[in-house]
C-alpha cells in the first residue's frame, strides 16, 4: 500500500543543500528515503524505489540527461532541477515533454510541487 | 556557543543551520531570511557569531553594525565572491569570507571555529584570487581553474553572441542571475568590461 506520504529521493545535491532539502521535505511531510551522488546508483535507487520526486542540482550539467534516465527508471516520478541560489528551479511532472521552468518564491513552489506529487499518487 | 543565519535561500539556510546544529559546541542557532527580519529577532543580539550571504539588501550595512551590536564576528557566506564583493566585505567588518561553490560541512565547521575564537577566515583559493587581484600583473596571468561551471556556461554562451535574456534562457537562469555572474567574470578576470573578457577567456582557453 502506497500511502499518502510522498517519498522523496534526492540526487547529486551539494552536502549542505541536500541537509537543507531533508529538513524542509520532511517538515513538509515528505519521507526522504535517500540519497545517492552516483548516477548510475541513482537511477537504479529510483527504479527500485520507485520514489514520487527525484530532485537534482540544477547547476549540474549532467543533471538534465541524468533526469531523463530516472524518468524512465520511475515513470511517475516529477523530477525536479533545484539550483543553490533559488533563483531557478525546472520541474519535469510524469509524462511531461517540456518543464516547467520557475524564477520565483522557489521554496513555496517546492512544496507545491511535493504536494502535487503526493495527489498524484493518492489518485492513482 | 550560539550562532545565527541570515540567507535569503530557504533552502540552503536550513542546511547551514542543520550542519551548525551538529556541532557538539553549539547550543543555538537562530536564522533568519532577510537583514530587517535578522534585527528584530532577539536571537541575534545574544548570538557569538553571525553567517550572513552578502547578496542581501542592506547585508554591507549589517556586517558592521551587527559585529557591534553583538560584540561577536559576522563572516559572509555566499556564491558572489569576486575579489570585489570579497574586499567589500571585509572592509565592511566581516571577520571572514566563506564560498558556498567550494564550502562543505567540515570547512564550515573549522571556520565557524576558527572565527569564534577570533581568527579571520578567508579560504585559501579566495585569499589567492584577491592576491593575484592586488598583483600589478595580475591581469592576464592563467585563471582557468578559477572560472566555476556556471561561469564557463555563462560566459560561452555570451561569447557565442547571445544576448543575456537568451543565455538565462538557455541556462534556466534569471536574467538577474546572468548578470551578477557576467558582473563576477569580468571582475575575476581583471576585465573592464563583458566583451574584453570574452576576448580573454577565449585567448587564455578558458572557455
Amino acid at each position: 500500500m502506497l500511502g499518502d506520504v510522498p517519498r522523496v529521493l534526492l540526487g547529486n545535491l551539494e552536502p549542505i543543500v541536500r541537509l537543507g532539502m531533508v529538513a524542509v521535505l520532511e517538515e513538509d511531510g515528505a519521507d526522504v528515503i535517500g540519497h545517492e551522488e552516483r548516477p548510475q546508483a541513482l537511477v537504479l535507487m529510483a527504479a527500485r524505489q520507485q520514489p514520487d520526486l527525484v530532485v537534482l542540482d540544477l547547476l549540474e550539467r549532467s543533471s538534465r540527461p541524468l533526469a531523463e534516465r530516472v524518468r524512465v527508471a520511475a515513470p511517475d516520478a516529477t523530477v525536479v532541477l533545484w539550483a543553490r541560489d533559488e533563483d531557478a528551479m525546472e520541474v519535469l511532472d510524469p509524462g511531461a515533454t517540456v518543464p516547467r521552468r520557475l524564477f520565483t518564491e522557489l521554496a513555496d513552489e517546492l512544496r507545491r510541487t511535493l504536494r502535487g506529487a503526493r495527489a498524484g499518487r493518492t489518485t492513482e | 556557543m550560539q550562532l545565527f543565519v541570515v540567507d535569503p535561500h530557504t533552502i540552503y539556510r536550513r542546511g547551514l543551520v542543520a550542519c551548525l546544529e551538529r556541532l557538539p559546541e553549539v547550543s543555538s542557532v537562530g536564522q533568519a531570511g532577510t537583514v530587517p527580519k535578522a534585527w528584530e529577532d532577539v536571537a541575534l543580539l545574544a548570538s557569538d557569531l553571525v553567517l550572513v550571504d552578502h547578496v542581501l539588501p542592506g547585508a554591507l550595512d549589517f556586517l558592521g553594525a551587527a559585529s557591534d551590536a553583538t560584540g561577536s564576528p559576522v563572516v559572509v557566506c555566499s556564491s558572489h565572491c569576486s575579489d570585489d564583493a570579497v574586499l567589500a566585505a571585509l572592509q565592511s567588518g566581516a571577520a571572514g569570507v566563506l564560498c558556498k561553490d567550494t564550502l562543505t560541512a567540515e570547512t564550515l565547521a573549522s571556520a565557524v571555529r576558527a572565527a569564534a575564537a577570533g581568527t579571520g577566515v578567508v579560504t585559501s583559493a579566495l585569499l589567492r584570487d584577491l592576491l593575484d587581484g592586488l598583483a600589478p600583473d595580475g591581469f592576464g596571468k592563467p585563471v582557468a581553474a578559477r572560472l566555476t561551471d556556471r561561469e564557463q556556461q555563462v560566459l560561452s554562451l555570451i561569447a557565442e553572441g547571445h544576448p543575456t535574456r537568451e543565455v538565462a534562457l538557455e541556462l534556466c537562469y534569471s536574467e538577474r542571475t546572468v548578470k551578477n555572474v557576467l558582473h563576477d567574470v569580468v571582475t575575476k578576470l581583471g576585465a573592464r568590461s563583458r566583451s574584453q573578457a570574452v576576448a580573454h577567456a577565449v585567448r587564455e582557453g578558458l572557455i
